[in-house]
């Protein structure tokens, strides 16, 4: 095993400290936004974030300490679980016939998000059926992969909550790339996705199951320098626009964007957090932002590349790959560059489920940083000649995975 | 093969972060981005500050109008009335089982079902309310009872005043046991018991007067609700996006503060601010109110207030003084710029009277304050202020306990005599100033904007004056009578073809009884004058006489001559808005329309071919009084220069004083004796105008002026068709306004003076 400031021994060292910083970042910024006139740092809402850090974090070293091949064999009960919930929260949402959004459960401590909870599942199934495939060369070696990720897709959709179920499909998108898919399909299917939002824009009142204010939100994006559209659709948008430019090369001065403290910026301590810190801390503060969560997604794909585990590989690519799709998603709204969907900034945003979610994520990507583990070639499962006899290995048995236990 | 494609999904990862880095770079270091964004994220909203409109004033300094701060009450109706969240979620979720009452039927259910008054005297003993509980709804099932629970749970007003019980007995139909919901009526009625306390309170409102006042807010707020969703209704948006944005307008609309009750007294104010605990939901705001003093004494003189209108606001837009509800502007200067004579689309402007000529003046200069405001009303740094400045007070000429007398001088004998409408006016001689403009009926300025208060006037007055709204001394013009025969006399000295190129006011004409040649008309008088000189014919008011004079001495043309320089038919000049048409000039028939005797007759005794003010009449009496040397110019607040008179015969000032001194002091005159008028010392003229023949009601004048020899003062009174003559219809009028001028100057007694008809030049004339 490598040693050195990237390897794997390292790297989780790194990724807890980077997680670390973005969460005392959003502690700072969530004090900011959501604190009462003259209120003193830890304010009520920055305790609670504080809070949600600790209990996140703890379940962060736990979940690292347990050997995720524990959840390698329990990835399709696991994927099935949070499927079985996301189908009882839709079930529920139509039997009330209420038709507003429904995305969590309401228990009697804390709300529970599946959808969070399914891109983790989503991750765990899909590199569980990815690992040791030969056949991602064909659509029908694809044909499983894309079911598994279409169907809690069209389950989110209907809940709804467009924002996560964009990110199913690019999770599956990237780990299939690395998984071995021919080009052909990755390019057409990003040509596809990126035709598909200037389409919705234009028959967007043809499309089903778009809700009004998607599409507004889309139309808005498309037109978002239109003075008119300026004042409706793109209003959020706009406001953040002006959040983010007002704040210069050093910005306002925590505690001082104008934009913030008069209250312009809606959701301004969950999805439109990235622009508070860009008015205050300015150029520079949104620059360490971007760098510690691409730092954050590389270190990810790193420990991808380091492990020579097929299983851990997919792991760390699938989450590395969330968390870049949901940070430049986050961000790139708050600039106009993509739609505005109402995507939490990962360790950033205010919000529990996102926070436990994605440390738990995080920790599984720590786990495959630190466990060691040997892929053993068909020769060294061939039984040794030793002077005592070793018990015969049935062939179809000679390529499983063997695991040498560290710890 | 996994190694390259992770490379390559690293190198994808980096794109996507240097393109935002590209894009933050492009929003907050490129300088032009930098700096609108920054100007938009500092850019503060400019609110304007109403000045305090200036007062009108008497001689005095009395108020005439005035512009006073007061206090308005107004309510926030989610804080006023916390339980119409419940009771709507309730009605949703019943009515989600199907026929069940909407929102409305329940209030009214629950109103039905409660004695406020009897509640809030147990209250107000300090006596628990029994019962404590009472139910709202009943036979609610399970499913809905658990989803009320759900959705109003989280909200503390309704787990501490609401409750969901398990019935004891359950329908038959039923398999499970149904749920009431009840409630605390003493919390929950709260709206109903602050509208109690509010109108103990207030002394002007009783409860049910201020609930219809928040019934009527509240439909207000339905309008503005439907008005916001208006265009998602007609572009045919999604019912669902629709029933959200109505909920939250409602929703907003309820947080806002609405009027219920204006102009409290402070001594409301300091009882609801003493106990805010007792009021919730009420504010006090401040505001300020145009305040009358003397209400229908000078209503049509100091005219009142009104709304900017369509008109109004398209001419303010094109000449650039409408003042937007938040103006463009960024400093105080550019402001103290904007604000010169601009007004906002919801001000008020003075109609009628002072108000509307003196509008600028008296209206004052807008203050601004330029500050950051957030979306919901958080405010943040003050950048620039500019106070407002009242508006000028204007000072009047106008005696207020003259006016005050007047008015119900003329009141008094409307009431009694049934006159129509009463105007009187004085004015100073020679300067011009208006000391009175009195009339009967006038409106009351303070309640003008009421619209009861105008049926009211209108049922009380219908069946005698419709036109309770006009200025009657400026414009209302009626047909002279006699009085004209001042012009007529005039006219016949300087231009009669006669002696010496004028007539020979010695000179007799016969007067008969009945109708007489060679004119075929009759004289007033019932037996006949007999025969007379000009000085018997104007003190007794001989038709007969003047006809003569008008017919064989005069034209049209010098009649129309002399007319307009006395001020007939022209506007008086006085510092009021004019009224337009034939209003303020009165009508004079041209030269060319009158022909032949009878024409010249009529014109000879101010019928038919001449109307006039009594403002104008008014002038022209004053123009007698200062010796035919100028018709003075009436004014209010700014000095006006008089017209001059030339006169070719210089007799003629001397002669027409006589007569009309004569009017009062001869025991022939038409005043004599009428009221104990002769006790003062003052010249006059009478006039009993037929506006409509057959008709027994005449519009009776007198106009004059004294004290004598050395005028100051000219007066002119009118009762509109009355069933009296000129003298016996004013002559109680104008007698109290002798006593006053008496009691102020002495000279208007008739003995200060010696007898009155001993002296004067023209005296001796007499044959």
């Amino acid at each position: 095993m490598k040693t050195g400031l990237l390897s794997n021994r390292m790297i989780r060292w790194h990724l807890a400290a980077i997680s670390l910083c973005l969460c005392g970042i959003g502690i700072l910024f969530v004090h900011s936004t959501m604190r009462l006139d003259g209120e003193a740092f830890p304010g009520k809402v920055a305790w609670s974030q504080i809070i949600k850090v600790c209990i996140a974090f703890g379940g962060f070293i736990v979940v690292s300490r347990v050997n995720y091949r524990l959840f390698e064999r329990k990835s399709y009960t696991l994927y099935g679980l949070v499927l079985f919930g996301l189908c009882i929260l839709l079930c529920l949402k139509f039997l009330r016939g209420d038709p507003s959004a429904s995305r969590w459960f309401r228990l009697a401590l804390f709300d529970v998000q599946p959808s969070e909870l399914m891109k983790l599942g989503l991750i765990l199934c899909l590199a569980r059926y990815l690992r040791y495939r030969q056949d991602q060369g064909g659509p029908r070696g694809l044909l499983m992969p894309c079911l598994l990720t279409a169907v809690p897709m069209g389950l989110v959709i209907l809940q709804p909550d467009l924002g996560t179920a964009l990110v199913l499909p690019c999770i599956l998108l990237a780990m299939v790339f690395v998984a071995g898919a021919p080009w052909r399909y990755v390019i057409a299917v990003i040509a596809i996705a990126a035709l598909s939002i200037p389409a919705v824009g234009i028959f967007g009142d043809k499309v089903p199951l778009l809700k009004p204010y998607q599409l507004s939100r889309i139309t808005g994006w498309l037109n978002q320098d239109q003075p008119s559209v300026r004042l409706r659709e793109a209003y959020q948008l706009d406001q953040s626009k002006v959040a983010i430019g007002s704040g210069g090369l050093t910005g306002r001065g925590y505690g001082r964007g104008d934009q913030n403290v008069l209250g312009n910026l809606p959701a301004r301590h969950t999805d439109f957090i990235f622009s508070v810190v860009a008015e205050e801390w300015g150029f520079l503060g949104a620059a360490l932002l971007i760098l510690l969560l691409t730092g954050l997604v590389l270190l990810c794909f790193s420990v991808a590349m380091n492990t020579e585990d097929p299983y851990g590989k997919l792991l760390a690519v699938g989450v590395g790959a969330s968390f870049a799709i949901q940070s430049y998603q986050n961000i790139g709204m708050t600039m106009g560059l993509t739609p505005i969907t109402g995507l939490p900034l990962p360790f950033v945003s205010y919000g529990g489920s996102s926070l436990v979610s994605s440390y738990a994520a995080l920790a599984l990507v720590a786990r495959v940083a630190t466990q060691r583990v040997r892929v053993l070639s068909s020769q060294e499962l061939e039984p040794a000649a030793s002077p005592t006899p070793v018990p015969a290995v049935e062939p179809h048995r000679a390529k499983r995975l063997v695991a040498i236990w560290r710890d | 093969m996994a190694r390259t494609r992770l490379k390559l999904l690293m190198l994808a990862v980096i794109l996507p972060a240097l393109a935002i880095c590209w894009r933050l770079w492009s929003f907050q270091l490129h300088p032009a981005a930098h700096h609108e964004y920054k100007i938009r994220a500092e850019s503060a909203k400019l609110r304007t500050l109403q000045p305090l409109r200036g007062s009108i004033l008497d001689r005095r300094g009395d108020v005439l109008a005035e512009s006073r701060s007061g206090f308005d009450v107004h309510f926030v109706y989610s804080d006023l009335n916390p339980r119409h969240i419940v009771i709507e979620v309730v009605c949703e979720e019943l009515a989600r089982l199907g026929d069940f009452p909407s929102a409305a039927e329940m209030e009214a259910g629950l109103a039905g079902n409660i004695d406020i008054g009897k509640l809030e005297s147990l209250l107000r003993q300090g006596l628990p309310f029994k019962p404590e509980w009472m139910p709202l709804a009943t036979w609610i099932p399970p499913a809905a009872a658990e989803r009320i629970r759900r959705r109003l749970g989280p909200r503390r007003y309704f787990r501490d005043h609401f409750e969901l019980r398990a019935m004891e007995d359950k329908p038959l139909e039923a398999s499970q046991p149904h749920f009431g919901l009840w409630f605390r009526p003493a919390e929950v009625f709260r709206m109903e018991l602050t509208l109690r306390r509010l109108s103990q309170s207030i002394d002007r409102y009783d409860a049910e007067g201020l609930m219809h006042r928040l019934q009527l807010s509240l439909q207000k707020i339905e309008a503005m609700v439907a008005r916001d969703i208006r265009s998602d209704i007609q572009s045919g948006t999604d019912a669902l996006f629709t029933r959200k944005k109505e909920r939250n307008s409602r929703r907003i609309f309820y947080r806002r503060g609405h009027l219920l009750a204006p102009g409290i007294s402070l001594d409301s104010v300091s009882r609801i601010e003493y106990n805010p605990d007792l009021f919730p939901g009420i504010r006090i705001v401040d505001s300020s109110r145009r305040v009358y003093p003397h209400g229908e004494v000078f209503g049509a003189l100091t005219g009142h207030l009104r709304q900017l209108n369509n008109q109004d606001l398209k001419t303010l837009e094109e000449s650039g003084r409408l003042l937007d509800r938040y103006p463009k502007v960024s400093s105080a200067e550019a402001f103290a710029v904007l604000r010169q004579e601009a007004l906002r689309p919801n001000d008020v402007v003075g109609e009628g009277g002072l108000e509307e000529h003196y509008d600028l003046s008296l209206r004052g200069e807008y203050g601004m304050r330029l500050q950051q405001v957030g979306k919901n009303g958080r405010s943040g740094k003050l950048l620039a202020s500019l106070s407002s400045t009242r508006g000028n007070d204007i000072h009047t000429t106008i005696d207020s306990k003259l006016q005050e007398l007047l008015y119900r001088q003329l009141w008094a004998e409307c009431a009694h005599h049934g006159h129509a409408a009463a105007s009187a006016a004085l004015m100073e001689i020679p300067s011009g100033a208006i000391l009175a403009s009195a009339a009967y009926p006038g409106y009351d300025p303070n309640r003008i904007r009421d619209a009861s208060y105008h049926a009211e006037m209108n049922a009380a007055l219908g069946h005698q004056t419709s036109d309770w709204l006009l200025d009657r001394p400026r414009s209302k013009a009626l047909y002279p009578g006699s009085i004209f025969k001042i012009v007529t006399a005039i006219a016949a000295l300087e231009n009669g073809a006669d002696w010496e190129g004028a007539v020979d006011p010695l000179r007799k004409y016969e007067c008969l009884v009945g109708e007489q040649k060679p004119f075929s008309m009759r004289c007033a008088s019932r037996y006949g004058h007999g025969h007379l000189n000009l000085y018997e014919a104007f003190e007794a008011s001989c038709n007969n006489y003047f006809y003569y004079l008008a017919a064989r001495h005069l034209s049209a043309e010098s009649f129309n001559q002399w007319a307009r320089k006395l001020g007939c038919g022209d506007l008086t000049g006085i510092d009021l808005p004019p009224m337009g048409g034939s209003y303020d000039r009165g009508f004079l028939k041209n030269p060319e329309g009158v022909k032949g005797e009878k024409a010249l007759c009529m014109y000879g005794i101010g019928q038919v071919q001449v109307q006039m003010t009594p403002l104008q009449a008014l002038r022209m009496v004053g123009a007698v009084a200062t010796g035919l040397k100028a018709a003075p110019r009436p004014w209010l607040v700014k000095k006006k220069t008089p017209d001059k008179i030339h006169t070719r015969n210089k007799r003629t000032a001397a002669i027409i004083q006589e007569c009309m001194k004569r009017v009062v002091s001869d025991p022939r005159g038409t005043v004599h004796g009428k009221s104990g008028l002769e006790d003062f010392n003052f010249a006059a003229k009478t006039g009993t105008a037929q506006y409509k023949s057959n008709t027994p009601r005449y519009h009776s004048w007198l106009v004059g002026y004294g004290p004598l020899p050395k005028p100051s003062i000219a007066f002119v009174v009118v009762c509109e068709k009355s069933r009296l003559q000129g003298g016996d219809a004013c002559s109680p009028i104008v007698r109290e306004l002798m006593e006053y001028l008496a009691a102020k100057d002495p000279r208007f007694r008739a003995n200060q003076e010696g007898p009155a008809n001993s002296s004067g030049e023209a005296g001796g004339e007499r044959r």
